[in-house]
C-alpha cells in the first residue's frame, strides 16, 4: 500500500557546499540518498514530495562537515499480507514465476497458479499456458501484467520479499 | 496450507512458497531453511528447493527429454564457441575493407553492455561452424549456456548465437548465478538424475575437475594475445590446460617433405582432421600488441593466404614465408566438426535399439548414463598403455591429484610409479632422468613427451608415439638452438605461422610420416635432422619450465642412493657440454656411457 509519510534523514554536508546553493545541495543529496531505498519499517521510499524542515546545520568539530537533520514527506510503498497488487512477470520457471510490483519482487509458486495453467518447458520464452472455464486461452510469460494477492512477506532491514498467489477469482492475467 | 504440516520444499528468500511462513525464525524442530538448499533455476533469484523436490523436477525433465529423444548439452562460451576481445584496434580493422584479412572477419559481432561505465566495445568472433553446430545440436540436445562471464555478457552472446531464443531459451547460467568464480559443476544445473544425460563442452577441464560429463574442446583463439576475458579467478590456464600451441608440433615434422604436404580433398577420420589442421594463430602470439600497427604487405591477397582447411583443393602455395608473419589472425578452425561426430556417437549410443524396445513396452525407467558411454569411449583411447610419468608431476605434489595422472586414468591407461616389465610408455618432460634411462633399456617402451598424452586426450585418439618421441624432440630442439648451422631454418622457425604448414593430412599421411621419421632416426645424421622443421617453441618452453622442477625430482629419486646421484650429475654435466655442440649423434654417445656405468 502507498502512504504519504513524514520521515527524517541525516545529511552530512561538505564545507564546499556552504554558500548560496546550500539548500539545493541539501535537496540533491536527500533525493540521492533516500529515493529508491527500502527500510524494513516503512517499506520502499518511492519519491520525496517536499522537505518540511532542514533544521539548523551543526558543524562537526573534527571534520568541518555540517550535520542536517532533514524532515521530509515521501511516498512509501509497503506490501501487506492479503493485499492485491499488479505486477509484471519477469522470470518463469517450472517452480513458478517471479513478478515485479514496482520495486518489490513477488514469487508465485506453481502450487498457487490455477490448475488449468500448465508449465510448458518447450515454449519460447517459457510459459504457463492453458484455457480457463470460459475457454479463454491464457498465458503467463515474461512481460505479462497480472494481479497477485500477497500471501506472505519477509521484511529485512533493507529489503522486502513477498510470496503471492493467483489461484483466486479475479486474480491472474 | 497449514504451516505445521508443510514440508517447506520450495523456499524463496527464507519464506516457504507454499505455506508463506517465515522460516528464518528458529523453531523447536531446528532450522527450516536447511530443508531446501538446492538452487534449481539457472538464475540467482533466491529460490531454493529440497532434495526430494529437486529429484522430482529432474525426473520430469528427464522423461520429457527421453520422449523427445534428446540429451542435455552444457556449453561454455569463451574460447569454446566464441572468442571475445575489448581491443579497440579490431574496430579499425573491421572498417578497413582493403585489409588482407578482411575475409576472416565475417561472424564478428560487437556490442556494449548497458551499465558499463567504460563503454567497452566487445568484439565477438564466433568460431567457424558454430551456427551450423548449434543448429544440428539443437535437434539432439537441449542446450544450456554455462559461462564464467557476467549475466549481461552471457545474454548478449546468447542473443548473437541464438537471436530467436529457440536454442537456449533462458537456459543461461552465468558467474553471477553460479555462485563460484573458480569452478563449474554439472550439479549446479542437474542436481539429480539429469546428470546422467548431460554432456559438457568446455575448453577448460580443470574448472570442471575433469568431470566425466566433459568433452574438452581445444580453445578457440582468434584475437591473438587476448586469451579468455572471463578467465576463472586464481587459475592459470597455462598451468593446467595443455598448451594449445604445441598442436603444430605434429605437422611441423612433415610439412617440408613436399609430397605429403599435398592437401587431400576429404578427411576420413575427423579426429585426425583436427590434429592436422595447424593453428598458426597461436604461433605469432608474441606479436599480439603490434599486430595492427604492422600492416601486412598489401600484395598478399587472401587467395594466396595459406588455408590449411581440409576442403581446399588447391595445392599448397608457398609464398615468401616472411609475408605472413604479421597476419593478425586465421580463420581456419575446424574443431567443432570432430566434436559433433563425438556427440552424435554419444547420442546414438544412449538412444540405442534397446531404448526403442523399452519405449514400446512403456518402460519409463532407463538406466543408461552418458557418463558410462563417454567413459567407455575414452577408455579405449589409451587402453593397454601402462604409463610412467617422469618429470611431469612436480615434487611434493600428490601424483593422483595431477592432471596428467587424472587424464591418463580417465582415458584408460594405467599409471605406474616406476618402469617395470609392463611399462609401455615413459612420459617424460626431459631426457636424462632415471626413468627415461630405464625405459630406454627396455625393448618396446616408447619414450614420449607429455604432449603426446595431452594431445591424445584432446583428440580422443592414441596418436603416433614416434611423432612425440622425446629423443626426437630433444634432438630437434638442440639443432634449433644452434642457429649458425642453418640460418634458413632459423628464419623459417620465426615465420612458422602457416606458410610451411599448408599440409593437411589424413590417416594415410600419418603412416608416411611415421616411416619418414623412422628413416630419419635410422640414418641418425645431422643433415637429416636439420631438414626437419624443428623448433616448436611451445614445447621447448615447456621443457624449460619443467626443468627446474625436474632437477629437484632427480635429487629426490636418488636421495637414498648416493652413487646413482653422482652418476646423474655426471649425466647433467655431459649434456650441458653437449648443448654447446648440439649434435644429435654426439648426444647419443653421451647417453650410452651412462647406461654402461649404471649396469
Amino acid at each position: 500500500m502507498l502512504f504519504l509519510k513524514e520521515l527524517t534523514h541525516t545529511i552530512l554536508l561538505h564545507p564546499t557546499f556552504f554558500g548560496r546553493n546550500l539548500r539545493s545541495a541539501l535537496k540533491q543529496r536527500l533525493y540521492q540518498e533516500v529515493e529508491g531505498t527500502c527500510s524494513g519499517l516503512f517499506g520502499y521510499i518511492i519519491a520525496v514530495i517536499e522537505i518540511v524542515d532542514t533544521g539548523k546545520g551543526v558543524l562537526q568539530t573534527a571534520t568541518g562537515h555540517a550535520e542536517f537533520n532533514v524532515r521530509y514527506k515521501a511516498i512509501v510503498f509497503k506490501p501487506f499480507k492479503g493485499q492485491v497488487v499488479e505486477g509484471l512477470v519477469t522470470t518463469v520457471n517450472r517452480m513458478g514465476f517471479f513478478a515485479d510490483v514496482g520495486p518489490l519482487q513477488v514469487f508465485v509458486s506453481a502450487h498457487l497458479i490455477p490448475e488449468y495453467l500448465r508449465f510448458d518447458p518447450n515454449a519460447n520464452p517459457p510459459a504457463y499456458a492453458g484455457e480457463n472455464q470460459d475457454m479463454q486461452l491464457l498465458t503467463i510469460e515474461k512481460g505479462v501484467a497480472l494481479k497477485i494477492r500477497i500471501l506472505g512477506t519477509r521484511v529485512d532491514a533493507t529489503e522486502i520479499f513477498a510470496i503471492g498467489t493467483i489461484k483466486e477469482d479475479y486474480l491472474g492475467p | 496450507m497449514d504451516p505445521t504440516n508443510c514440508s517447506h520444499e520450495i523456499q524463496f528468500r527464507g519464506m516457504c512458497a507454499m505455506c508463506f511462513k517465515n522460516l528464518e525464525i528458529p523453531s523447536f524442530e531446528g532450522s527450516h531453511t536447511e530443508k531446501a538448499t538446492i538452487n534449481m533455476s539457472h538464475n540467482a533469484l533466491g529460490l531454493l528447493v529440497s532434495e526430494s523436490k529437486a529429484k522430482e523436477i529432474e525426473r520430469e525433465t528427464a522423461q520429457r527429454l527421453r520422449k523427445q529423444k534428446k540429451l542435455s548439452l552444457i556449453l561454455d562460451l569463451d574460447q569454446t564457441v566464441i572468442h571475445a576481445t575489448v581491443d579497440g584496434n579490431v574496430g579499425e580493422w573491421l572498417q578497413d575493407v582493403n585489409h588482407p584479412d578482411h575475409h576472416a572477419l565475417k561472424n564478428i559481432f560487437h556490442f556494449t553492455l548497458a551499465g558499463d561505465r567504460d563503454k567497452n566495445i566487445y568484439y565477438i568472433k564466433v568460431r567457424p561452424g558454430t551456427f551450423e553446430f548449434l543448429e544440428k545440436a539443437h535437434k539432439l540436445f537441449e542446450m544450456h549456456i554455462y559461462t564464467m562471464g557476467t549475466r549481461p555478457y552471457a545474454e548478449a552472446i546468447a542473443k548473437i548465437l541464438d537471436p530467436t531464443g529457440a536454442l537456449f531459451n533462458e537456459r543461461i547460467l552465468s558467474r553471477d548465478d553460479s555462485g563460484s568464480f573458480q569452478e563449474k559443476s554439472v550439479k549446479r544445473i542437474f542436481p539429480g538424475e539429469g546428470e546422467t544425460m548431460a554432456v559438457v563442452l568446455d575448453d577448460r577441464g580443470d574448472v570442471w575437475s575433469w568431470s566425466r560429463n566433459l568433452i574438452r574442446v581445444n580453445p578457440f583463439n582468434f584475437f591473438i594475445g587476448t586469451g579468455d576475458i572471463n578467465e576463472p579467478l586464481g587459475k592459470s590456464g597455462r598451468k593446467v590446460a595443455p598448451p594449445p600451441n604445441t598442436q603444430e608440433s605434429t605437422p611441423a615434422v612433415v610439412a617440408p617433405t613436399a609430397d605429403v604436404a599435398l592437401p587431400t580433398q576429404s578427411s576420413p577420420t575427423l579426429n585426425t582432421e583436427s590434429q592436422t589442421s595447424p593453428k598458426p594463430v597461436e604461433t605469432n602470439a608474441s606479436s599480439s600488441d603490434t599486430r595492427t600497427e604492422n600492416t601486412p604487405e598489401p600484395q598478399i591477397t587472401p587467395e594466396l593466404a595459406p588455408n590449411p582447411a581440409p576442403s581446399t583443393p588447391q595445392p599448397p602455395v608457398h609464398p615468401n614465408p616472411r609475408a605472413t608473419t604479421t597476419r593478425p589472425t586465421q580463420d581456419n578452425d575446424r574443431e567443432l566438426e570432430p566434436i559433433w561426430t563425438r556427440l552424435q556417437t554419444i547420442h546414438s549410443r544412449y538412444y540405442n535399439d534397446s531404448f526403442d524396445a523399452n519405449l514400446q513396452k512403456h518402460v519409463v525407467e532407463w538406466d543408461s548414463d552418458v557418463r558410462k558411454i563417454m567413459d567407455s569411449m575414452r577408455e579405449t583411447v589409451l587402453e593397454g598403455c601402462c604409463l610412467v610419468l617422469s618429470g611431469v608431476v612436480p615434487i611434493g605434489v600428490d601424483i593422483a591429484k595431477h592432471d596428467a595422472y587424472k587424464l591418463a586414468v580417465l582415458f584408460g591407461a594405467e599409471v605406474a610409479t616406476d618402469v617395470d616389465e609392463w611399462t609401455t610408455h615413459v612420459v617424460a618432460a626431459k631426457t636424462g632422468t632415471d626413468k627415461v634411462h630405464k625405459g630406454m633399456r627396455r625393448k618396446g617402451v616408447h619414450i614420449v613427451t607429455p604432449d603426446w598424452l595431452y594431445h591424445s586426450v584432446n583428440n580422443w585418439t592414441r596418436l603416433s608415439e614416434t611423432v612425440y618421441s622425446l629423443m626426437d624432440q630433444s634432438s630437434r630442439n638442440r639443432t634449433n638452438t644452434n642457429s649458425s648451422v642453418n640460418t634458413d631454418i632459423a628464419s623459417l622457425d620465426d615465420d612458422e605461422d602457416g606458410a610451411i604448414f599448408t599440409a593437411t593430412l589424413n590417416m594415410g599421411d600419418w603412416a608416411d610420416m611415421d616411416a619418414e621419421v623412422d628413416d630419419a632416426l635410422a640414418e641418425d645424421s645431422d643433415e637429416e635432422d636439420d631438414l626437419l622443421p624443428n623448433g616448436d617453441e611451445g614445447i621447448s618452453k615447456d621443457v624449460q619450465e619443467v626443468e627446474k622442477v625436474e632437477e629437484e625430482e632427480d635429487e629426490f629419486d636418488f636421495d637414498d642412493d648416493l652413487l646413482s646421484r653422482e652418476i646423474d650429475e655426471l649425466v647433467g654435466a655431459h649434456s650441458d657440454s653437449d648443448e654447446e655442440k648440439t649434435n644429435a649423434s654426439k648426444r647419443k654417445r653421451s647417453v650410452s656411457p651412462d647406461v654402461e656405468v649404471k649396469k
